[in-house]
């Protein structure tokens, strides 16, 4: 779709994490441009210059008519939402395959610090919860641009998570959150959805709105491995299996699956948006969804 | 069933299969460790399946290295079975197709053995690898080779002989195998040997088939497949036909004797002579019995007579008319050699000898006689006579007995009476020995002066055959006095006296005939010839010594039609006038033919060289408009069976030390390519691995 946005494989290497959000949320932005999407949560600011080769789309034509100049209308962010990121630091998320760019705990990094700065840019205020089975740091929502070194800082020095309680930490942050607004939880949702979906109902009884983005890593989905393999559990040390899973790939593929539809269906049950991502795939994808429902909320 | 690889070195890529089992069990000691998010769904499935994929492990080891294993064996290029020992394009194939009597036998269609045998011979010839070679053979009885060599596969494969057709002689496999043997050593491999008959037994002697099998087997080949063809057919037809065992003159009352065999219920059979019936007689046995039949009728006047003794058509032709030729003369000539010298006196019986067999000096009698002493007769007149009798003779001298001796091995007709032994020693080292195969015998003078009595012993022997009891009794009623005393084992002994010395003996020498009479007629040795017994007995000597003598030789059909003509004189006359053999056919619808001939002249005796292959017939050899010789051909009586049922194939072999083959059943199109080359499993063999690493492959991935 956008074919500026940038992929995992190449923001892999840069250091600086605002600079990755920077550069992923102006080039989704750049392809935003030239997509019907175009225009939305933003309001007239101020006219300037056509530049040609711009779509003629806001052309006031009012203003050609009397003083034979091109301009367009330049569309101001109009914002009173308060969004909060809830980053899921268990031990599961730092899972790479060998093919992989990014871990699911460092695509889901990249995904808050550059939400967090598309967010500001439209001067949102921004929050970001991070937890594994604990809250392991707290950054409260602000709309300031300055704010976002705030929410970057623990992104940028994310915590050694261990197990996972996401159930327990969503009705905690469900409580802990003050007033309305939109929660984004990045997490693989490696639990059982019966539970996932009750803690995100809490969320929506307190009256959030919410927007899940599930990062897997493609090696989850598919087990293509190919060789006799010992499975060490991450979240468990020293708890392992061993397998050869090119025999087993096939079951483990539809139990995945059966899985991730019963998710689906529980969270659409919650009216609660689900994105499924994989590591391997741009970012433009998530932002774009989180766009679709914020102008849903107008 | 023997495997056979044409790459077999590529079987070493089997050692392949090695490999997986390394892999695997290298990989079952090092598992790799990976890191895995959460093991919830692993553990699930572990559990769920933790005892199949243990077998599957293993199951996938053991596909991987029967999958290789069944590529490097589809590499060699794997034949299973397979008579050929050579590859493709070395295998030989020698078919030696039975052309014997019995292969013209037609089942219901039409169709004959012979026809079916060739459709076999076809489709084995195509069955092999176009490359490979390949020889027929006719094998009757004699065998001889359908191509000049060994021909391509293909060549006799899409161009097949059309000409090919079977004999009317019996089958010599002896003579088959040896020719086979002969065939093995141009051939480009060791050929395989498919026999194709109607199963039935060859007449060869054992120790003929034992050689010639063991020409075979010493060239490596102790198997012959053998193919049946042809079904169960019942046949009429005659066996064989006994001519009348005393010379026939015009007007005597002519005897014969058939051996016949039943096709069906109370079959009729016909004596047909110079083209009219004469005769007929039923068989009343039912199918497939065997019967002798009897035929009278009179005897035409003087000449070479042509007949038949026939039967109806049936499936088997060639049986159902058998030919002979019957030589009707009014009188019998013999020579009357005696050995008594001017002045000897008492060895005087020749004289009784010579009234008793022409008492009629008209010159009309039935037997013309010359007499003349030992020393007078000259060899050169031995073929004019029908008979020669050698009466109180001594010893004739050495040359004169070697070309007497001779002369009847050829065929003449001796009648040896031993009179009084003017020279006793001259009898017993000459005479004897020579002429009868007497090594022993001594003159002797019975003490009792009224003698001994003749005693009858083979009254059924044709000299006395059909002798009325009377008669018989008056011949026993003789005294014989003054006898020689021996023993003659290759002679049948006629009569004999009280005391048990051989007085007549009758039997063949060679290709004649001998009458050995102990004792003279003379009245000091015996008062026969006062008897009425002596004229009818001399009479019947005469008779049975001259049958048949000038008759035309009976020969087997099948075999070089080659025989000695009996009057050199007449073929020596017209020799100039490029005699023509004509072949007159037993069959009806077939038509009279002319044959090149050629007479060769053996010690003074001409030899008459016909076809190859003569069948069934009369022979005459003409030229200047005169019938110069005659022969007729019968088909060998091991051909004339009530029935011809295939038999099992090994009985065909039984004996030989050569093992059949039973790998090609009937010759059918399907079986006869898998039969010789083997079948190629090539294609099954990579087709089996491909499979395999389908499966692997869902194996791998956890689908299988």
């Amino acid at each position: 779709m956008n074919a500026a946005a940038l992929s995992p494989d190449q923001v892999a290497g840069l250091g600086r994490l605002d600079l990755v959000a920077r550069l992923v949320v102006e080039g989704f932005l750049v392809g935003l441009h030239r997509s019907p999407y175009h225009g939305f949560s933003v309001e007239f600011a101020e006219y300037r210059q056509y530049i040609p080769g711009e779509p003629v789309t806001h052309m006031d034509w009012r203003v050609v008519a009397k003083t034979d100049r091109h301009y367009t209308k330049v569309f101001a962010e109009e914002t009173n939402l308060r969004a909060t990121l809830l980053v899921d630091c268990s031990a599961s998320m730092r899972f790479r395959s060998d093919d992989a760019a990014l871990s699911k705990l460092d695509y889901a990094r990249l995904l808050a610090a550059s939400l967090s700065y598309l967010l500001l840019r439209q001067n949102d205020a921004v929050g970001l919860e991070l937890f594994d089975r604990r809250p392991l740091a707290s950054v409260p929502a602000r709309a300031t641009r300055r704010h976002l070194f705030r929410l970057l800082a623990p992104l940028e020095k994310l915590p050694h998570g261990e197990g996972t309680d996401l159930a327990g930490m969503l009705h905690r942050q469900a409580e802990r959150l003050p007033r309305r607004g939109v929660s984004v939880l990045f997490s693989d949702l490696m639990t059982d959805p019966a539970q996932v979906s009750a803690g995100l109902k809490h969320f929506r009884h307190r009256g959030h709105e919410v927007i899940v983005f599930q990062i897997l890593d493609p090696r989850e989905l598919d087990l293509d491995y190919r060789h006799d393999t010992r499975f060490e559990d991450l979240e468990h040390p020293g708890e392992t299996v061993r397998l050869d899973p090119a025999r087993i790939a096939a079951d483990y593929r539809r139990r995945v699956a059966a899985w991730r539809e019963t998710l689906r269906r529980e969270l659409r049950g919650q009216r609660v948006d689900l994105v499924e991502l994989t590591t391997d795939q741009p970012f433009d994808r998530a932002l774009l969804a989180y766009l679709l429902k914020r102008r849903r909320l107008g | 069933m023997p495997w056979t690889f044409l790459n077999p070195g590529l079987l070493l890529g089997a050692l392949a299969a090695g490999v997986p089992l390394l892999l695997h069990l290298l990989q079952n000691r090092r598992p790799r460790r990976v890191p895995f998010s959460d093991l919830t769904f692993l553990r699930e499935v572990s559990a769920h399946r933790a005892r199949s994929l243990g077998i599957r492990r293993w199951l996938l080891l053991l596909v991987r290295m029967l999958a290789i294993v069944l590529l490097a064996v589809g590499a060699a290029r794997p034949r299973l079975g397979g008579l050929a020992p050579g590859e493709g394009d070395r295998a030989s194939l020698l078919i030696l197709i039975d052309a014997s009597a019995s292969m013209q036998t037609q089942d219901a269609e039409g169709v004959t053995r012979f026809r079916h045998a060739l459709d076999a011979a076809h489709r084995l010839t195509a069955g092999l690898d176009r490359r490979g070679e390949v020889q027929w053979m006719l094998a009757g009885a004699r065998t001889r080779p359908v191509f000049g060599d060994w021909l391509p596969a293909a060549a006799v494969a899409d161009r097949p002989p059309e000409d090919l057709v079977p004999t009317d002689g019996r089958l010599d496999l002896a003579a088959a195998l040896t020719a086979a043997a002969a065939a093995v050593d141009g051939a480009r491999s060791r050929p395989v040997i498919v026999f194709i008959g109607d199963g039935r037994p060859p007449a060869d002697a054992p120790a003929a088939l034992g050689a010639a099998a063991a020409e075979l087997q010493a060239r490596g080949v102790d198997t012959v497949e053998l193919v049946s063809v042809g079904a169960a057919t019942a046949n009429g037809g005659v066996r064989e036909l006994q001519l009348p065992a005393r010379h026939v003159r015009p007007g005597d009352r002519l005897e014969l004797a058939a051996l016949a065999v039943s096709g069906r219920e109370d079959q009729a059979f016909q004596l047909v002579l110079d083209g009219r019936v004469q005769a007929e007689a039923v068989a009343g046995t039912g199918v497939g019995g065997v019967t002798e039949l009897a035929f009278a009728a009179t005897a035409p006047g003087t000449g070479l007579h042509a007949g038949y003794v026939r039967t109806d058509h049936d499936a088997f032709e060639a049986d159902d008319r058998r030919p002979f030729l019957l030589d009707v003369r009014p009188r019998l000539r013999v020579l009357l050699v005696h050995g008594d010298a001017p002045g000897t006196g008492g060895r005087g019986g020749w004289r009784y000898l010579a009234r008793a067999l022409a008492p009629d000096t008209s010159r009309t009698g039935p037997v013309d006689l010359r007499a003349v002493r030992q020393s007078e007769w000259r060899e050169g007149d031995l073929p004019d006579y029908d008979v020669v009798v050698l009466a109180d003779a001594g010893s004739p001298g050495r040359a004169r007995l070697d070309a007497l001796g001779a002369w009847l091995e050829g065929g003449g007709r001796l009648w040896l009476m031993l009179g009084d032994p003017a020279d006793a020693a001259a009898v017993r080292e000459h005479l004897l020995p020579r002429l009868a195969g007497v090594d022993d015998a001594t003159f002797r003078t019975l003490s009792d002066a009224a003698g001994e009595r003749w005693r009858t012993v083979a009254g059924a022997h044709p000299i006395l055959d059909g002798l009325p009891p009377e008669a018989l009794a008056t011949l026993a009623e003789s005294r014989w006095r003054r006898v020689w005393s021996l023993r003659a084992p290759d002679l049948e002994t006629v009569a004999e006296l009280e005391g048990g010395d051989p007085l007549l003996l009758a039997g063949a020498r060679g290709r004649g005939r001998l009458v050995l009479q102990t004792a003279s007629l003379g009245p000091e040795a015996s008062d026969l010839a006062r008897s009425a017994m002596a004229l009818p007995l001399v009479q019947r000597v005469a008779g049975w010594l001259a049958a048949g003598r000038a008759a035309p030789p009976v020969l087997e059909a099948g075999r070089p039609l080659t025989w000695t003509a009996p009057d050199p004189r007449a073929l020596g006359a017209e020799a100039e006038l490029e005699p023509v053999l004509w072949h007159r056919p037993a069959r009806e619808r077939e038509p009279v033919r002319a044959y090149d001939v050629r007479v060769d002249w053996q010690e003074s005796r001409p030899v008459i060289h016909g076809p190859a292959d003569p069948p069934v017939g009369h022979w005459f050899l003409v030229a200047g408009g005169d019938t110069l010789a005659a022969a007729v051909t019968v088909l060998p009586a091991s051909e004339v069976e009530p029935a011809t049922p295939p038999l099992e194939p090994v009985e065909l072999l039984a004996g030989t030390g050569l093992r059949p083959g039973g790998s090609l059943g009937d010759a059918s199109a399907s079986a006869v390519g898998a039969a010789l080359s083997g079948r190629d499993l090539t294609v099954w063999f990579l087709l089996a691995a491909a499979l395999l690493l389908l499966w692997e492959t869902r194996l791998a991935r956890g689908e299988g």
